[in-house]
């Protein structure tokens, strides 16, 4: 594919980036090194700085201190226009006034490139976007879908050094934005260029990423792969950024592993590995497809609650179970499992020890 | 913005300005006849002005035709508003241009439309000039209020209706304290279009009740004395202190100039 | 009870404006539009039978037939004038982003509205005489050495009348701009546009029509005036509003100036028309 660039290794890296509003810190000292041809996102909750950063590195917003490096070499004395970026926006900011085709020639034609060579990269770009046919139509008569792939092939044309896009899925409804994931994604492999994403839908970077960095608050909480950051969250925001989880508090018993919860409900259990002091507060996070729930027995000590409500959801039911003592636990089973337990019912909480997780309780 | 255009900006504010001060300044002379830069500062011409029957009793006139316009034209021109803005989209923009025509009709023909009727009608007098500047006047009304009614949202007097308010009510207390906005703006201008018409006031004005800007318009073919130009900075000055007022209590500008 | 609500609520919002509408402008436009066909009789002002002859004797003069001209060249040098001006303070107000500077920016753009007609004129009239602060200054310079002729000239007409619609165009290219969204300049900054080239690329393309849409606007307004041409012209800039003004309070003949309006108001809605095709034309994105 001719529309790879290869300026060198290591395409992007941020030292230290950081960023306040009048005393309001957005970025706090981010550092992020992304390679060629990777596919990041930016995730978190509204204000955490992910769009901050992206505007940072396209040169929208000057950073207060640290520096962006694209293709070895800083650009902070680099205007947005000579940084050789490609975007994606979440309004698509195509032109009104300019056909497909001259959208898509934009970032060529104001380089002065020679009309042939416009045309014929032009085309390459509506041919992997697959909108070869509507070349000579206005943006407004294209729906919201192919508005957005004609986005995704003006930023390509440029053949930048990274791609950056900010939200551009949010402006869809839910089904065509879960199409244009695997177009993004294929296209994404088939130029092999670096992207930028920036989303605050979790199940969207997880979907499209080789990487997640999850923020908050000017900060990465984590930066790993999807599985692992699903998987081994590094602390209670990020089980329950990414993925649901319910969340019991309570302290630690025995450090070590296994280790020993009492929650605060006096209930006392097994956990997977405890790295926390005894006697600790800690919290634990719970993935309500780690969960089985069965009617209740004449076992002592058991974790037991009421259910409160019941949703069914296709291939699996959810149920809220109100604990004995305080709390509450989200359980996900499969119609099979759920077979037998009833609203208002009684049931016994069967845990799995090691999907349990235990973070400081202070982290929540 | 490139250095020269914000010069040329600045340039062209001052040119705009320019005549207002003028006028001012040249109410200000001491000597006999209009010039700018005046000839030595006086305050002559005012008192002229004030003992000028004629010139007062055209302020007068205006006056109280501008209010009784403002008076008749903002609510005709609410309620047309609401009832465009509860028609669907093919109606009302059918009907707009309608309600609105005496705004792209040439006004020397309205006004002269009206002297044939109102000919015929013996209304040649005040009342007359009142019914003529409340046909230019409630277009003003109806676009501002317009504008008010697509920028509020619809939904909130379904709301009301649902709730219990009967149209009346949806009307009184949900509606038009939407539409407040546009509302003020549009008299404002019904108020000034009226204090300042002379297009439609020469055709209809006879003597007894001959508005402000008729009695300058009259004056100005053998050149006038100061004294007009003192009243013309009295105008300048009402309606500069109308828009400031209006401004301070409602923010009147806030939403043009956002 | 209920119906009378529901006649209070709805039935009785659309009664008033049609009344004033329908009887005070549509009514008075009819009987207007009824005299143009009438025969004028110096002795009895008007006749009873219907004629066609009050158009016939302005189309068929060269005199009258320059006067359209002279109105037509006017409005259009007028709207020119008034775009030229209005697209940098539209521009300016625009990129201003303190609130308080932009109310009193907007204030100043609406200033020429707001006052008088007679005023502004006036005003003007003491700036454009030959003893007037313009040549004066001028003179004082030392660039001429004897007064440029702007009172009693097309010129001084074009100029005053562009102070006097000016606002049109500023207000139209002011909405055009404010409704870019800014996201098209960062778009077309981080694709390589200078910012040169995103003016001249993006929004000097987007805010064109609108600009237009003033100037349309400016065009309309100086084709029907008469004041500015009565008091800067001095009676040596006639136009097609003056003598309509003159056939009906000077000469009573009412179905001459009928004619004149119905003449005048056709030929302002064709250029305006012809125009909008025109620009339609260039801007196939605005077709709907």
């Amino acid at each position: 594919m001719t529309l790879r660039t290869d300026r060198g290794t290591g395409a992007l890296e941020l030292r230290a980036l950081t960023k306040s509003y009048g005393g309001n810190t957005v970025l706090d000292r981010m550092d992020l090194t992304a390679s060629e041809g990777e596919f990041i996102s930016l995730v978190g909750p509204s204000g955490c700085g992910k769009t901050t950063t992206l505007n940072i590195v396209a040169g929208f917003e000057v950073p207060d201190g640290g520096d962006v490096i694209l293709g070895g070499r800083s650009v902070l004395d680099v205007p947005s226009y000579r940084r050789g970026l490609g975007m994606v926006f979440q309004s698509h900011a195509l032109f009104p006034h300019m056909t497909i085709a001259d959208n898509v020639a934009f970032g060529l034609s104001v380089r002065r490139t020679p009309k042939s060579e416009i045309r014929a990269r032009v085309a390459e770009s509506l041919d992997l976007v697959r909108l070869s046919a509507f070349a000579d139509r206005y943006p407004r008569e294209l729906s919201g879908g192919q508005q957005q792939r004609v986005g995704i092939a003006r930023a390509l044309t440029v053949q930048p050094r990274i791609i950056l896009m900010d939200e551009p899925l949010s402006s869809l409804d839910a089904k065509l934005r879960r199409e244009m994931q695997v177009d993004l994604k294929r296209i994404q492999r088939a130029v092999g260029i670096t992207a930028l994403y920036v989303t605050h839908d979790q199940e969207e970077a997880l979907t499209l990423s080789d990487r997640i960095v999850l923020m908050n608050k000017g900060r990465i909480e984590q930066n790993d792969t999807p599985e692992a950051i699903y998987n081994k969250p590094a602390n209670a925001f990020v089980a329950g950024f990414i993925g649901e989880a319910s969340f019991l508090s309570g302290t630690v018993v025995q450090s070590g592993d296994p280790g020993m919860v009492r929650l605060d409900s006096g209930t006392l259990l097994k956990t997977g590995a405890a790295q926390l002091l005894a006697g600790s507060k800690a919290c634990l996070a719970i993935r309500p497809d780690r969960v089985y729930l069965r009617p209740l027995g004449a076992a002592q000590d058991a974790l037991a609650g009421t259910v409160r409500a019941r949703a069914f959801l296709g291939t699996t039911v959810r149920h809220i179970v109100e604990l004995d003592g305080g709390g509450e636990i989200m359980a996900q089973l499969t119609v099979p499992e759920s077979d037998g337990i009833v609203e208002d019912g009684r049931v016994e909480v069967m845990d799995d020890p090691q999907d349990w997780r235990l973070f400081p309780a202070e982290s929540t | 913005m490139p250095g020269p255009v914000r010069l040329l900006a600045w340039a062209l504010y001052a040119l705009i300005l320019l005549p207002i001060v003028m006028v001012l300044g040249a109410s200000l002379t001491a000597g006999g006849f209009l010039t700018f830069p005046p000839q030595g500062l006086s305050l002559r011409w005012w008192q002229a002005m004030l003992i000028d029957r004629e010139l007062l009793r055209g302020l007068m006139i205006s006056l109280r035709i501008a209010t009784l316009t403002l008076v008749i034209s903002v609510p005709v021109g609410a309620l047309a508003a609401i009832f465009l803005d509860r028609q669907n989209a093919r109606w009302r923009n059918a009907l707009v241009p309608v309600l609105t025509a005496p705004l792209s009709v040439p006004l020397v023909l309205t006004g002269f439309a009206l002297l044939v009727f109102f000919t015929r009608l013996g209304l040649l007098n005040e009342t007359g000039l009142v019914l003529g500047h409340v046909v230019v006047s409630v277009p003003y009304v109806i676009r501002s209020a317009l504008v008010s009614l697509s920028l509020s949202d619809r939904t909130l007097a379904r709301a009301a209706e649902v709730h219990g308010a009967n149209p009346a009510q949806v009307i009184w207390k949900v509606t038009l304290p939407m539409m407040r906005h546009g509302l003020i703006s549009g008299g404002l201008f019904a108020f000034l279009a009226s204090l300042n018409n002379i297009v439609v006031s020469v055709f209809i004005a006879k003597p007894g009740v001959i508005p402000f800007p008729v009695v300058l318009f009259s004056r100005m073919e053998n050149l006038a004395e100061p004294s007009v130009a003192a009243a013309s900075t009295l105008v300048i000055v009402l309606t500069a202190v109308l828009c400031m007022l209006l401004e301070w209590r409602y923010d009147l500008f806030r939403s043009l100039a956002r | 009870m209920t119906r009378m609500r529901t006649f209070l609520g709805n039935s009785a919002l659309a009664p008033p404006v049609l009344t004033v509408m329908g009887v005070f402008f549509l009514l008075p436009m009819m009987m207007m539009f009824a005299q143009a066909f009438l025969p004028f009789d110096s002795r009895t002002l008007t006749g009873t039978t219907l004629t066609l002859e009050n158009f016939g004797r302005f189309l068929g003069d060269p005199v009258h037939l320059a006067t359209f001209w002279r109105t037509f060249i006017v409005s259009l040098m007028t709207a020119l004038l008034a775009m030229a001006a209005g697209y940098p303070l539209a521009w300016h107000l625009h990129s201003l982003r303190s609130g308080q500077a932009r109310l009193w920016c907007t204030l100043i753009v609406l200033m020429p509205l707001m006052i008088s007609l007679i005023v502004a004129s006036f005003a003007w009239m003491l700036l454009l005489g030959n003893n007037g602060a313009f040549n004066n200054a001028l003179r004082w310079i030392g660039v001429i050495d004897r007064p440029i002729r702007l009172m009693n000239t097309v010129t001084g007409v074009v100029i005053v009348s562009a102070y006097s619609t000016v606002s049109y165009p500023i207000l139209t290219t002011f909405a055009a701009l404010e409704n870019i969204p800014p996201e098209l300049a960062r778009s077309a900054r981080i694709h390589g546009a200078s910012e040169r080239q995103i003016f001249a690329r993006v929004i000097l393309p987007l805010s064109l029509p609108e600009l237009l849409a003033g100037g349309l606007i400016t065009f309309s307004l100086t084709m029907a005036a008469f004041v500015v041409p009565f008091m800067i012209g001095g009676g040596r800039v006639n136009v097609v509003p003056l003598m309509i003004y003159q056939h009906t309070l000077q000469l009573f003949d009412w179905p001459g100036a009928a004619a004149l309006g119905i003449l005048l108001f056709l030929l302002t809605l064709a250029f305006v028309w012809f125009v909008t095709r025109l620009a339609q034309l260039f801007m196939p994105w605005e077709r709907r």
